[in-house]
């Protein structure tokens, strides 16, 4: 028999939030965390606007954990600041980490600082002096320095799928946990683009929202003014648990995960499948996995990224697996409030589901004041809803055409547990 | 995890030995190394030499590609030809094959930005120009920098490429990690979950950012590895699968031994763990270290990790030991996959090695990175 997962804690940083609770207060206000972006000078940039994570105290957490003096990488210190918020560190534990992220932030400032002018390479090698920061930081250095200053035994996965990274991660350590592999792992993600390669980048791709008049609004998912996502910073850690493990332990239980799966569009990298059969596939193998029928599912959490070719590809899909009671389903697109944290979207829209669960609430949509005509769900405009969600699926679709979908359940104990 | 029914029917590789597993695997046996000198500018790294993949490797036309990294064009080229090789054009639905892979795919490479960075210091104090940056720097990017970039984007361009939909799994940034994938495939054949997972790595190192990186890293300074690129895939089948289709399988994955090893980065293990897990790994597969006639060693150059390897392995083996990376240099998140893919081979093929046939193999990931791997094939 398949053991049962649950989640017990959740750490998490996000732009409207510093903690489960406020988070979990600012979505149900319906609270934008976007503004200005003021971490690094981007007053020349075309898009100066991203949910930003305030107040992280980086040199704070430099005294303290001084292995972090190689790095200046802002979505190590949110990750971290994430980690720090579970209410235990599993020091001495074996507990593996399965953290999600994105890609490696190149310090184009450090690059002038030890080569002012032209960048030569001999004379940046020559500059470089031991205490100074990596050029880049690898992607697995927060897992190795949680691991290391915590002294947690087991492995340090990094699952690196892009926007699907930390959907990845958790459905993967779901799995772990169910097949009996472990009784514990602390699974989430982490990710920050603010920087100018990040938001330079980016911007040069067309995905993102250029009218920073729009400020707080810039980021409009199934609208049909919408013109592209805004970039945010953000970390969520989850510490998930076999049901048993939890009882034994009388670890609170915030949500229960049914099933996993994954997809590829296996259509263009730069776009989804116009038709939604990737994340259709991708929603229909999470629910065969959990085990329950498409009725089952009360409330959907999309990926509702604000650009045209994925709202509607989302829309599709959601209506293919659905029929219709699709349009019966409240749908709702965290990012609208705090921007897209890319590889930590996934865990903290997972953490949204889970502070819905908790304080009986639907997360709204804001900014979406008319609908895309093809995207004529029930989006749950503007405003919360108050809802009792049972069984929800998170939707998470990336870059390059990946697709990942949790199916979440609020926990009800049974009356001998 | 001890998996007999757990199969592998394809394999292919791309490194500096060449882009096919007989080429690869009669150089390897030959000794024959293919290094060049580092493809840019520069006299402070005291090794400047790296290993290459030759130019005349299979390329698919997809004109995305074209724009991808490196890393991205060797995990496609090695995708493809496993494909080919497994027999799986018509074999299974697109929605049932699955694709875990580890990257490498380690930032940008200074010279695709040359432009940029050009554009981006302050002609007064030198020092980067935030406003410089905005508005003329960005402008010399390429749009699709972002996809060079991003490590999943050598899987992904190998599902878009091969028209793969099914299940997928991309870790980053080390050998073991790659290796790792191998293992969560056998996991999920035994689970029921996959029938076949295309299971690869791929790398780029040879570029100028990544000796930067490495240097910074510490894994450069110490040792004498020569700094190399390509990809490795494995078809890993259900073995009842691959009968059912009747493709021939060349080898079972007999056991494959993991630990995490923590506080290993940067810079090398001082342990003696090896000894341990090799050790473990013949006793979980119920073997004895007369039972195995090769051993293919993770030494990777680096003197304080080879010779704690090789005492290890010494301490149990009598048989031939290879290398590769002597030869082929360290790919890093590619090499695992490699060492892999060419003792699939040297098995399908009923190779010799110092005159002697190969029945069992036993390969050895102790690399840089937290994952480590004893992995056993057995024709």
């Amino acid at each position: 028999m398949k053991r049962r997962v649950v989640i017990t804690d959740v750490g998490i940083v996000t732009p409207n939030a510093a903690s489960f609770e406020a988070f979990g207060k600012a979505l149900n206000a319906g609270k934008s965390g976007l503004s200005e972006i003021d971490c690094f000078d981007a007053a020349s940039l075309p898009v100066r606007i991203a949910g930003q994570v305030n107040r992280i105290d980086i040199t704070g957490l430099t005294r303290k954990y001084p292995a972090l003096r190689t790095t200046d990488d802002r979505k190590v210190f949110i990750g971290l600041t994430a980690f720090l918020q579970l209410r235990d560190q599993f020091s001495n534990s074996f507990t593996p980490l399965d953290l999600g992220t994105s890609l490696e932030q190149f310090a184009i400032d450090k690059a002038f600082e030890r080569s002012p002018g032209h960048f030569d390479l001999d004379a940046y090698m020559a500059a470089k002096r031991p205490e100074t920061t990596y050029l880049e930081t690898p992607l697995d250095f927060l897992g190795n320095i949680i691991k290391a200053t915590f002294s947690i035994g087991g492995p340090n996965y990094l699952n690196c799928s892009a926007c699907t990274a930390s959907t990845q991660a958790i459905g993967h350590a779901f799995h772990m946990i169910r097949d009996g592999r472990y009784d514990r792992v602390i699974a989430g993600g982490f990710d920050s683009m603010l920087h100018p390669l990040g938001i330079g980048g980016f911007s040069r791709l067309g995905a993102l929202c250029t009218d920073n008049d729009l400020k707080a609004s810039a980021i409009r998912p199934f609208d049909i003014r919408r013109d592209g996502t805004v970039l945010g910073e953000g970390a969520a850690m989850l510490a998930l648990e076999s049901l048993d493990h939890a009882l034994k332990e009388n670890s609170p239980i915030l949500g229960e995960i049914l099933g996993y799966a994954s997809t590829f569009d296996a259509f263009k990298i730069s776009e989804p499948d116009r038709s939604g059969q990737g994340i259709a596939a991708a929603m229909r193998g999470a629910l065969n996995d959990a085990g329950i029928t498409p009725e089952a599912i009360d409330y959907i959490n999309a990926h509702g990224t604000g650009t045209i070719a994925n709202d509607r590809a989302e829309t599709m899909a959601i209506k293919d697996v659905f029929g219709k009671k699709a349009y019966r389903i409240p749908v709702s697109s965290t990012k609208s409030m705090i921007g897209h944290l890319i590889g930590a979207s996934g865990a903290v829209e997972i953490a949204a589901v889970l502070a819905m669960f908790r304080n009986d609430f639907i997360a709204p949509t804001i900014n979406l004041e008319k609908k895309d005509p093809e995207c004529d769900l029930d989006y749950v405009p503007l405003k919360a809803r108050k809802y009792k969600i049972n069984v929800s699926i998170k939707n998470s679709m990336g870059f390059g055409g990946q697709n990942a979908v949790v199916v979440l359940k609020r926990y009800v104990p049974h009356p001998r547990e | 995890m001890n998996e007999t029914r757990v199969v592998i029917t394809g394999a292919s590789a791309v490194c500096s030995l060449g882009y096919r597993l007989d080429h690869i695997v009669e150089n390897l046996l030959g000794r024959k190394t293919h290094f060049s000198p580092v493809p840019f500018k520069s006299r402070f790294f005291r090794d400047r030499r790296v290993a290459r993949v030759p130019d005349g490797y299979p390329r698919s036309t997809n004109r995305t590609l074209r724009f991808m990294s490196d890393e991205t064009r060797f995990a496609v080229a090695a995708c493809l030809d496993c494909i080919e090789d497994a027999g799986l054009r018509n074999a299974y639905p697109p929605e049932e094959i699955d694709l875990f892979a580890g990257t490498g795919c380690s930032g940008l490479h200074l010279e695709s930005i040359a432009n940029l960075l050009e554009h981006s210091a302050s002609p007064d104090t030198g020092m980067f120009d935030p406003g410089a940056f905005g508005e003329t720097a960005i402008y010399k990017l390429n749009p699709l920098m972002s996809f060079q970039i991003l490590p999943n984007m050598p899987a992904a361009m190998c599902a878009v490429t091969a028209g793969i939909r099914g299940r997928n799994l991309v870790f980053n940034p080390w050998e073991g990690n790659a290796l790792q994938t191998l293992f969560e495939a056998c996991l999920e054949i035994r689970a029921g979950r996959s029938k076949l997972v295309l299971c690869g790595g791929s790398d780029c190192k040879t570029h100028s950012n990544a000796f930067i990186t490495f240097y910074e890293y510490g894994l450069l300074q110490e040792s004498e590895v020569v700094l190399s690129e390509g990809s490795a895939y494995l078809a890993v089948e259900s073995r009842e699968f691959a009968e059912r289709r009747k493709h021939d399988y060349y080898c079972t994955i007999r056991h494959m031994h993991h630990l995490s090893y923590t506080g290993t980065y940067p810079g090398h293990h001082p342990g003696t763990f090896q000894e341990e897990m090799i050790k473990t790994a013949l006793a979980e597969s119920g073997l004895a270290p007369g039972d195995i006639d090769l051993v293919i060693s993770s030494s990777d150059h680096t003197p304080n990790a080879d010779m704690i390897e090789k005492k290890a392995l010494s301490l149990f083996f009598t048989c031939p030991v290879l290398a590769p990376k002597q030869v082929i240099g360290n790919a890093y998140a590619a090499a695992g996959m490699i060492h892999v893919a060419i003792a699939t081979h040297i098995l399908k093929e009923n190779c010799r090695v110092d005159g002697n046939p190969v029945r069992r193999i036993f390969i050895t990931s102790f690399a840089p990175g937290s994952e480590k791997f004893c992995i056993i094939l057995e024709k």
